[in-house]
Formats: structure tokens, sequence, C-alpha cells
């Protein structure tokens, strides 16, 4: 089986859950002299809390000769040999002995700060995964496939792909190639080129042959008399398209005039292509494709300068809330929350009729990348959040307008109208407030925790025990000190959120 | 408050910091931005939210986007401070994109998540139904029957031949993605057509009258909920309504699911059980020949916050950092997946009570109340586990699979994502 071998093929009886399977040369490998600081951390969310957290360097997770001799520095490849090298220094019985009585729990960590598996609560459970890892994720790609010019940076990964690329092909009726005969079964039984077949089944003369079709690569199609109209029946999964050099074929054809000057060579452009036109729904209404695609098209490329001007600006916090709280100011929140979609989006405000709403909130966009601020000035900044009352940005910054229709969300979960226990809601929040509208709300926003009762710092999570007297500035200083080393800002991303996640509550009412 | 001299302390504890922040110091401070809200440090809440603003991007590293997304859902649930005269207006909501039935079965295959848990599944149906000329399935799940075609095309080859399929679903399914533009009823006909195609007797049903759900927004969440439990219980696990039929093998399939069902005590009466556990001993009484069982592996129906916040961040980064793999950072399909579960993340931190309605529980906790409740388990067979082992072959090489007592469990680089189980009543009468 050619799959990483602590993944697929090794079973592991273990209870212990997030435990990676063992190695299945069954290595329990030793350290090596040349690792980076070991640092063992009891964290919450973290599998084994008693596993060493070892981190080794680039250099010795890159190395094959991971075995080395403490005495001569000589690497070897593996423990064994190793161990039958070090026979041969004649050392006393007791130092013959690996020195690792203690069967500890060993988890690995990527030396890469900005790796996920930086974190000890996403370490590895064994060397060879680290390795692999890092080589994957961090090392230079060396090995390709002839076939399809994939590239990979681990041998076995390469070895594994160029085993099965372009061996098994599954193609649909509406021209989707599947490299999965599971994924292709799925899609096969929904696709609309079937559904049009079961239409026309009186005349089944071509459809004798349907195992024929499974089981090998099909190089023919089953005749339809007309196009499908699905409209976005190919939304091409990576794995349908097993080489690149297979475009997606879209069957709308002439319908679809960007489909021809599109060379669907990239795989992500003729992905989004299609799912944009695809939420229009499976109506056939193709012939607003061809103008709507070719403008959602420009502005993919097109870079959204506007969503700059967005976090650069600075309204004042009383008045979104102001005009969140009274009705009459309804729309100039709803024009600021449009703005933000329209810029961040590539469905500008001409589109939203063709797309309707559901297309309106894609965030399908580049960020225009923001300023970048040194980590300092950021935390700088934000100490002064809650000294300065008129540096309000914070929440609008945020897309704040988005939240507060999130709110309207609560409307998602329930199907109907709001909590009308709205003291159960300032208890969920762990706040004493009473619901009195929107002053409240913007004293909350403006930091003047007075409403609150005693000031004290929240920090006993870190066990730092800060006097009350500290403030919430203080507290934040001891919260950047504690986390020290390892905190760092990248202030490179967008930052405001182009629509929320909010979901219509239609499944609700379905099924009538 | 001015300006601040702690200003140099901070500039000293950044000295020869380079690159992002890690997971580790993200989720520090969400813990912090949580424990802040808890004690109503609105300050040093919105001091944490401001520089978690500057890190997180919905398009940036796994880190960030998960970032984003844990955010977006610690300001929804500061906003939800007090309603406003906004949330009586449904439409300003921007709403999710509904998906075809096409791309949904694309969607599902994106990762192995569902399909690791329809494989294992799929493969303890056809074992537990053989010898029997009858099937029904009785589908409870959130992926609006991407599961059955593979089941089909496998009973199709049956070498004694198809076994007639009956497959019901509720009217009513939770509120959550993934979402179709089409009715239960027209993926019912498609996979008509399909079971058509392959020779297979089919027959589909929507069970149950909607729960009246009144338009008026009087009605609290807590009536609502209830209408819904007990549509599910009264309506739904009927054997009349099923029409069940005595030669036939019933299948009872919970793919995320389950989760929805409200844990708390049952009120009205002094028993100690939960609405979920009647519910599945409901399922019980049905005497089913198998009830399938998938869901997350990970322990979110806590009442705590900061709890529920490190372990969600410590689960859900898995499928952020799968995707990353191998799709782009402004790959559509990915921002799409993604979004859908900072939906699930929005309502796990930003809402209480009867309106956060994703309680998971963890595998070996749900393994329990299952064992609890009269069941046993089925272990899964060689067959079944090398199919599945086939499957994940075929993606990512950071997927792979682990037995854990009952459960097979899924994994990606050797952390728990998805369990499978498969069970049967004690005293199953064959």
């Amino acid at each position: 089986m050619p799959a990483d071998m602590d993944n697929s093929s090794v079973m592991n009886d273990s209870t212990a859950s997030g435990d990676a399977s063992a190695s299945s040369s069954g290595n329990q490998a030793a350290a090596p002299p040349t690792s980076s600081a070991k640092k063992k951390r009891n964290l919450p969310g973290m599998p084994d809390p008693d596993a060493e957290v070892i981190a080794l360097s680039p250099k010795t997770l890159l190395a094959t000769n991971r075995f080395v001799c403490e005495i001569c520095n000589k690497g070897f490849q593996r423990d064994q040999n190793l161990q039958l090298h070090r026979r041969g220094h004649n050392l006393p019985w007791k130092l013959r002995q690996r020195s690792s009585k203690e069967v500890k729990k060993r988890v690995y960590v990527c030396p890469e700060l900005t790796c996920v598996h930086h974190d000890p609560s996403r370490a590895l459970g064994d060397l060879t995964g680290i390795k692999k890892h890092f080589c994957r994720k961090h090392g230079e790609k060396k090995w390709k496939c002839d076939k399809c010019s994939k590239k990979y940076a681990v041998q076995s990964d390469w070895k594994a792909h160029s085993k099965i690329c372009g061996t098994r092909e599954y193609k649909c009726d509406c021209g989707t190639l599947f490299s999965r005969r599971d994924s292709f079964i799925t899609h096969r039984a929904f696709c609309d080129a079937l559904a049009e077949e079961s239409a026309k089944a009186q005349t089944v003369e071509a459809l004798p042959a349907p195992t024929a079709d499974d089981e090998e690569p099909k190089l023919q199609t089953l005749a339809s008399s007309s196009p499908p109209p699905s409209v976005a029946a190919q939304p091409p999964p990576p794995a349908a398209l097993a080489s690149s050099a297979l475009p997606v074929q879209n069957p709308e054809g002439p319908e679809n005039p960007t489909q021809s000057p599109a060379p669907p060579q990239i795989l992500e452009e003729t992905s989004v292509v299609t799912s944009l036109t695809g939420s229009c729904g499976s109506s056939s209404s193709s012939s607003s494709h061809g103008s709507t695609s070719s403008s959602v098209f420009a502005s993919l490329f097109a870079s959204s300068t506007t969503s700059g001007s967005l976090q650069s600006q600075t309204p004042e916090f009383t008045d979104l809330f102001r005009a969140v709280a009274r009705p009459e100011n309804a729309s100039e929140v709803v024009a600021s929350s449009s703005t933000e979609p329209i810029s961040l989006c590539l469905a500008t405000s001409h589109g939203s009729s063709i797309f309707g709403t559901a297309g309106q909130e894609r965030r399908q966009y580049a960020p225009a990348p923001q300023p970048a601020m040194s980590a300092t000035a950021l935390l700088q900044k934000a100490a002064q959040i809650g000294a300065a009352a008129t540096n309000a940005s914070l929440l609008r910054g945020f897309g704040i307008v988005s939240s507060a229709s999130a709110s309207s969300g609560q409307q998602e979960w329930s199907g109907r109208g709001i909590e009308s226990d709205s003291a159960s809601l300032a208890a969920g929040l762990g706040l004493g407030l009473p619901c009195d509208g929107g002053s409240s709300l913007k004293e909350l926003m403006l930091g003047t925790p007075s409403v609150f009762g005693p000031k004290h710092t929240t920090l006993d999570l870190l066990g730092l025990g800060m006097a009350a007297g500290g403030g919430p500035s203080g507290g934040f200083s001891a919260l950047m000190t504690s986390i020290g080393g390892g905190l760092d800002v990248a202030a490179a991303a967008a930052a405001s959120f182009g629509g929320s996640g909010e979901y219509s509550g239609k499944d609700m009412g379905r099924g009538s | 408050m001015r300006e601040s001299p702690q200003s140099s302390i901070l500039s000293g504890a950044l000295k020869g910091c380079l690159g992002s922040l890690d997971g580790a110091c993200i989720e520090k401070l969400l813990l912090h931005c949580a424990s802040a809200l808890e004690s109503n440090d609105v300050t040093l809440a919105q001091q944490v939210m401001w520089v978690l603003n500057n890190v997180a991007s919905p398009v940036g590293d796994p880190n960030q986007r998960l970032t984003s997304w844990f955010l977006k859902a610690l300001i929804s649930r500061v906003s939800r401070v007090c309603p406003t005269p906004m949330n009586l207006n449904g439409n300003s909501s921007p709403q999710r994109r509904l998906m075809t039935v096409t791309e949904l079965a694309g969607y599902v295959d994106l990762i192995p998540w569902h399909r690791f848990g329809f494989c294992a599944s799929n493969s303890a149906i056809f074992k537990a139904i053989q010898g029997y000329n009858k099937v029904h399935i009785l589908d409870l799940s959130i992926t609006h029957c991407m599961q059955w075609p593979t089941l089909i095309d496998t009973l199709a080859k049956r070498p004694e031949g198809p076994p007639s399929v009956r497959i019901s679903v509720p009217s009513w399914r939770p509120p959550v993605p993934p979402l179709l533009n089409v009715s239960s009823e027209e993926v019912g006909q498609r996979l008509g057509n399909f079971a058509k195609f392959k020779d297979v007797p089919f027959e589909f049903n929507v069970i149950g009258e909607q729960p009246t759900v009144p338009s008026s927004p009087c009605i609290s969440t807590l009536e609502c909920s209830s209408l819904q439990y007990d549509f599910l219980l009264n309506q739904v696990l009927n054997p009349s309504t099923l029409k069940l039929e005595d030669d036939e093998a019933l299948v009872i399939n919970c793919q995320n699911w389950l989760r929805y069902l409200p844990d708390e005590q049952n009120n009205g009466a002094s028993q100690e059980i939960s609405c979920r556990d009647i519910f599945l001993n409901r399922i019980k009484d049905l005497n089913p020949c198998i009830i399938t069982v998938v869901d997350e592996d990970s322990e979110l129906d806590v009442s705590n916050l900061t709890s529920r916040i490190t372990t969600c961040f410590n689960y859900l980064w898995i499928p952020f950092d799968a995707l990353e793999t191998f799709l782009s950072k402004d790959n559509s399909q990915r921002i799409e997946y993604e979004a859908d579960i900072g939906h699930k993340i929005e309502n796990i931190i930003a809402f209480e009570g009867t309106q956060r309605i994703e309680r998971l529980e963890s595998g070996t906790k749900f393994s329990q109340r299952m064992r609890n409740n009269g069941f046993f388990s089925v272990p899964f067979c060689e067959e079944t586990i090398s199919e599945v082992k086939f499957l994940l072959d075929e993606h990512a090489s950071g997927w792979g699979m682990k037995k854990e007592d009952d459960m097979l469990v899924l994994t990606w680089k050797g952390h728990n994502s998805v369990y499978a189980t498969a069970w049967v009543p004690c005293g199953f009468d064959d």
C-alpha cells in the first residue's frame, strides 16, 4: 500500500484519543542529540497531557540519518543499525542499554513558526509523521509526476500518485470527470443528465450497458438530444480532474460565451465561474448568464480597492448603534451594510437582481492588503482602545452591521422571532445588564465598564494573579507579556468580514 | 485612562517576534476574550478582539481563517446583548447560498469527512440486511441523501439480486448547512431515477406533516424546539407513519443528527432521562435491524464557554488544515465549506439555551449512552475496514483511520475527526 505508513495502513487499538498510530516498523525513535528545546506542556485540548513535546530542528527533520551515535557521531537510518554499531565501541554494560527506560509518549511539533503544527495541541504522534509533514509542507518539491506535472516533496507521495495518475477516470454524461468511483456514482445519481434521460425513458436503446459505464473509463457518452440545462452541474472538485490537461467540459457551450475566452487551465478559475453561475440554481435562465458571467469574471480579476477604504474609515460607534437601535435610520445602516459586501464580493450591486440575495454575500475576493503595521504598533494601539473613548472603530471594522444582523440569526435557529426573555440573553453573556435599548450597548462597546461594577483583570487563566488595581489596560499588557515570545501579529490580511454566514430558515419550511 | 506607560512593556514583550500568531497564541487570545466577556471586562475583550481582528482573515492561512470565524462568533455573542429592531426584519441577514444537488455531491466529497461515515455505514448496512428482500431506511441526516447512491449501486450488484429499497426522510431537518435549493421530494425523485437506472425497486417518502411553525415572531425558541422534538418523536418515529412491515429490514441511519436532540432533563417529568435518551428508546421500540450512527468526535456540549472555545478551536482546525492542502486560498468551494463550519462555530459560541442547537458529544461518551440505553455495538468487519482504507488511500495522505473500542474513527494527521458506529437493540427480534 503506497500510502503514508503512519496513516491509513496502520490500525491502532489504543483507546487514547487523538493518539497517532505508531509507525509500522515498530521503531521507537530515539531523539537525536541535535534536537532543539524540549518543552513539556500541559494544554487544554491536548490529547495526551502527559506527552513530552519534542521540537526538532529543520536540519534534523530533513536528515536521513536520524540515529546518531553519541560516541563518534556517526549517523544511521535505522535504530537497529545504530545499536549494532554501538556494540563495536565496547561500552560497559550499563551504558549499552538505551537510556529510554521511561516509555514516555512523545509528540512532535513542527519548528516552522507559522505552521499549524507548531502548536503542541496540533502535534503529530510519531517522528516519521513530523518528518514527512515538514518535508511536504516546508520542503522543496523535488519529485515530479511525468504524466500530469504535479510535484511532491516526499518520494513516497510521488510514487503513490504516479501509480494512480491517469489510470482510472469515470466520465459522467454531463462531461465531468472523476478519479474516484464513489464521487462519480454520487454525482451521477443526482446529475441532470440522468434526470433528462429518465424523462425520455421510453427510448431505452442507449441504456443497455449501464454497468459497463461504471467499470471502465468511459469513452462514449449516451445520446442526449439536448444539452442539459443544468447551470451548475460541474463544480469540479479537485479530484475530479485527474490531470490538469483535461479541462472540464461545460456543456453550455454556445450559451455561455465566457467559457471560450477562458481556457480552463487554472482549476480555481473555472470552479469560481461555474459555481457563480450555479448560484442561480438549476433554472435554465442561461441567457442571462452570458453577460453576468463576463462582468463577474472581469470583477474577479479587478482588484477591489474599495475594501481598503472601508477599513480606514472610523465612523463613530455611537452613530452606528443609534442607527441600529432606531428603525427610521435603518436605511442608513442597510446602506452601509451593502457597501461592505459590494466592495468585497464579486457580485456587485447590479448583480443582486440576477443572483438573488443568495449570491450577494459571496466571499470570493482578493482583499486589498492593509498597510502593514508592526506588531508593537498594533498592540500599543490596542492598549489605547480602552483609553480613548472615541477610538471606537473596533466593531465597525469588524462589520458590526453584519453581526447586528447576525442577531437576527436568532431567528434562524429558532425559526421564529427573537428571544423574548432578554434577561436570559444578558445572562448568557455573563453581563448583568438590564436590557434597555441602544444606550447600554453603546456604553458596552465604548468600553466604559463602570456599569459593570468593580474593575478587575481576568487573567487567572494564566495564573498571573494580577492585582485588581491593574485595570484593563494593565491586564492587557500582562496578557501580552505572558504570551511573550510566541506572539506576533501579522496585519497583512483584510480585517473585515464581508458578510456573515447567516442562513435562511428555508429548510424549516420545506417539504410540503 | 490615559496613554499608558505600559506601551513600552508591550514593545519589550514583542521584540524579536516574527511571523504570524501560531495556534497556541490565538487560542489564548480567544480564551482571554471569552473570559473577559464572562467577567464583564469589556475593555480587555475589546482590546483582544482588536488584535485578533488584525490577524483574522477568511482567505488567509488556516489559522487566520479559523480565527476569523471564531472572532465573528464572539462578536455575534457580544452583540446579542440587546435584541434590536433589526432582528424582526429577517431579510437583513445575508444568506448562505443554496447549493444544487450536483454541487452538494461535490461538496461532500471534497474531503472524506462525510464520505468516511457514508462508506462505513453503508458497508455495515449491507452486511446487516443480508438475506432480506426488503429494506426500509429511515434517514436522519443533514446531507440530503448523498449517502445512498453508493449503497444503491452496491445493492444492485448483490449476487442474489437487489432488495427493494424504501427510504424515508423526515419533513423537517435542522436548520444547518449544507443547504439545498430543491426540496426533499426532488432529491428523492432523482434518487428514484438512479435506482431505476440500476434496476433496484425503489420508493421514497417524506415523513410527517410539517411542524406548524407559526409566522408570528412571538413564539419563543423553547416552544419552537419542543414542537420540532415532538414532531420527530411522534410523527417520525411512529410505526404507522413509517408504515413498518414485518418482512422488511428496518435500518435507521443517524448522520450528524443526534447532536441536535436536546440532552437536558425532560421537563414535566421527574425522570432523569433526557430527550436524547427518549429518542433513542423510541428507536429501539421500532426494532431496527441496525442503527448506524456517525458524528464528529468532539465534546462540545458543555456549559462553560471557555472550554467550548478551546475544544472547538482544537478540533475544527482539522478540516481547515485538510482543505489547505489542496485548495487555493480563494477557492470558492473551500470558502463555502469553511463558512459552513463558521456557522457551526457561531452557534456553539454565540448562543445559549435552546438556541444553541449544536450539542455534540464525543464518540466515547455517545457509545456509553447507547450501551446505557440498551444497545449492543456491532463491530465493523474486515471487509468494511478495508473498504474504508481503500477510500482513504484515494484522498490526501494525511487521512487515516483507527479502531477505538466499537468505533471506527477517521483521523487527520493522527487526530480524531469523525466516528462511525453501528448498533442493534438488545433483544432484537429477527
